[in-house]
């Protein structure tokens, strides 16, 4: 049976490259901060790595700091610009209590933001259209002297759209206030340049853009200054202490590299699978809704909603046929409530309910793509066929 | 994966999935809202005994498997004898269910007694007075079961869901009673490991 690997933005498998990358550093073992030459040979690895994920966003190596996850790095802005330690020369010196963000964003945003709401920060959620924009005229209207931080995503991981973030940075920059973007679902499959849009925090994973789990990046613009929230040694300019996680550090670098080398090509690939997957799924199958902006989207990925049945139903059918996909829903993941981005964009909870994320990578072929729409249409017909809400079904 | 070997079995292969335009009984339960909805047709013969019953269901991997077993353990059964299973039968027979996933067996066991209550007649709303089990916010019970079979299993999800034990007692009278009817729809396994 094939095995066709359409979770993308759950996480991608390790690219060949990246795999002979962490291969050949497997004797770094030296701790980078140590002065011999053993702990050198691992600190040129980890500069030289620095060089590689700076340049996959246009920043300068200095402004990037490694982290473990997305999660740490979002909630490095986070806490990081809102600490109230009184030695603490951050933003949290300023009197404001405010922070902005959208209704769409990932958990590790939304989190520790809710956490500051309990502890007395005021939070705008803002809104976004059908297609998950953001209007970055609700943003004007938000803004004001008591804003510490805006935080935006760049695209967007269940529907895949991308938003305006340059217009919303320098609306944030007018007011001088912080704008920080999670583009972990963006960064090494759109271009991405920190200096054009003008932000002044972005964060970006590893196991997105084809690296191990365990080592992600944050990109600090020179000159602002947050509190860590790991706090520790010296660490990364002491925002994040913690012995350097040297191979996943390389491996994270080789694969920014690859990144900017392939990013052209796999944009545009990417784009044809995405699209003859979304118009087979219309032809092939009835009562499908797309969802997400029909271009201001990545092209790996696509959500789409099958009217009558169960998101999980979908995805356990599939899996046993040997297709990953995910369900737009938490349902499986333990929490009865659809999905907040489906919600968001104003799908209703039924539709919300039957809603499948196809997500794309660089080993996705054509042969992938025309498997899953011979598999698919069986698969969606036999739950409807199940389903006592299907009016087919009613004769 | 976080269902059992059986509960995929009867995911994937659905037993009794159909209609049955002759049926003596339906029973319909859930909303597509909540992303369940069961629908079970039952055939009772003369002495009252259900010999053949049919589903179909639309929802996740357990609400399937639910309702498929549960029609076939109501075939043989007198009506009477039917009418108590339990959705704690239900998730025994099953071998288990993840606990997000009990109210799918609440959901299986309600909709064959509301076949079989409407085939004997048995008037569905039998409440007579109102009697509110969180008495500061005015909830009924039938309210907390409501969101029992829409998927809260801890006492913080039914007052997230409900708003009880969020009054001005702050759950005093409330919280032990709505332990007590969690303690109902929990498998039994689950009870003796406690």
């Amino acid at each position: 049976m094939p095995q066709v690997y359409l979770d993308n933005n759950a996480t991608t498998p390790i690219h060949p490259e990246v795999k002979q990358a962490i291969t050949d550093g497997l004797d770094l073992f030296g701790n980078a901060s140590s002065e011999h030459f053993l702990g050198q040979a691992a600190r040129k690895a980890v500069e030289d790595a620095r060089k590689k994920v700076a340049a996959l966003v246009n920043a300068k190596p200095a402004e990037i700091i490694f982290t473990s996850c997305g999660s740490e790095s979002n909630n490095l802005v986070i806490k990081g610009v809102t600490c109230q330690d009184i030695i603490c020369k951050s933003e949290a010196s300023k009197p404001g209590k405010h922070i902005i963000t959208t209704q769409i964003e990932h958990p590790s945003v939304t989190n520790p933001i809710k956490s500051l709401e309990r502890q007395g920060f005021k939070v705008t959620w803002l809104p976004v259209d059908q297609y998950g924009l953001v209007d970055p005229g609700l943003l004007s209207k938000a803004i004001s002297k008591q804003t510490v931080l805006v935080s935006i995503m760049t695209a967007n991981n269940e529907i895949g759209t991308i938003e305006p973030i340059a217009e919303l940075a320098k609306i944030a920059r007018g007011h001088e206030v912080y704008f920080h973007t999670d583009a972990v679902q963006a960064a090494g499959k759109l271009e991405i340049d920190v200096k054009e849009t003008g932000v002044d925090f972005l964060s970006l994973s590893g196991h997105k853009l084809y690296a191990p789990k365990g080592v992600a990046a944050l990109y600090i613009r020179e000159g602002v200054v947050v509190c860590p929230v790991l706090q520790g040694g010296h660490q990364e300019r002491g925002l994040r202490g913690g012995t350097e996680n040297t191979l996943g550090i390389v491996a994270l670098g080789k694969a920014c590299e690859v990144a900017i080398r392939d990013r052209e090509k796999n944009i545009e690939r990417l784009w044809k699978l995405r699209e003859r997957l979304r118009k087979g799924i219309l032809e092939k199958i009835p009562e499908v809704v797309i969802n997400g902006h029909p271009e201001k989207t990545l092209p790996t990925t696509l959500s789409a909603t099958f009217k009558f049945i169960e998101g999980e139903s979908i995805l356990l059918r599939l899996s046993s046929k040997g297709i990953a996909v995910s369900t737009g829903s938490a349902c499986s993941s333990g929490s009865l409530e659809p999905s907040h981005v489906l919600l968001a964009i104003g799908l209703p909870h039924e539709l919300a309910h039957g809603t499948i994320r196809f997500s794309l990578g660089f080993e996705n072929t054509d042969a992938d793509i025309d498997y899953t729409l011979e598999v698919l249409p069986g698969v969606i017909q036999q739950l409807r066929d199940m389903s006592p809400l299907w009016p087919g079904s009613k004769k | 994966m976080i269902y059992n070997e059986k509960v995929i079995d009867y995911f994937q292969n659905p037993r009794n999935m159909g209609e049955m335009p002759d049926a003596d009984a339906v029973g319909e339960v859930g909303s597509p809202v909540c992303g369940d909805v069961m629908k079970i047709w039952l055939k009772i013969n003369k002495e009252g005994v259900i010999t053949d019953a049919k589903f179909k269901t639309f929802g996740c991997a357990s609400a399937v498997a639910s309702s498929s077993i549960a029609t076939e353990m109501v075939i043989g059964k007198h009506v009477n004898e039917a009418r108590k299973m339990s959705n704690r039968d239900v998730v025994d027979a099953l071998g288990g269910l993840p606990e997000h996933k009990i109210h799918c067996s609440v959901l299986a066991a309600d909709a064959i007694h509301r076949a079989i209550d409407k085939y004997l007649g048995i008037a569905v709303e039998e409440d007579k007075d109102v009697e509110y089990l969180c008495k500061c916010q005015k909830i009924t019970r039938e309210r907390i079961e409501e969101a029992i079979a829409h998927g809260a299993y801890t006492v913080e999800m039914v007052a997230e869901a409900t708003g009880a034990t969020k009054g001005e007692c702050g759950g005093v009278r409330c919280k032990p009673l709505i332990e007590d009817i969690l303690d109902l729809y929990r498998p039994r396994k689950k009870k003796e490991a406690n």
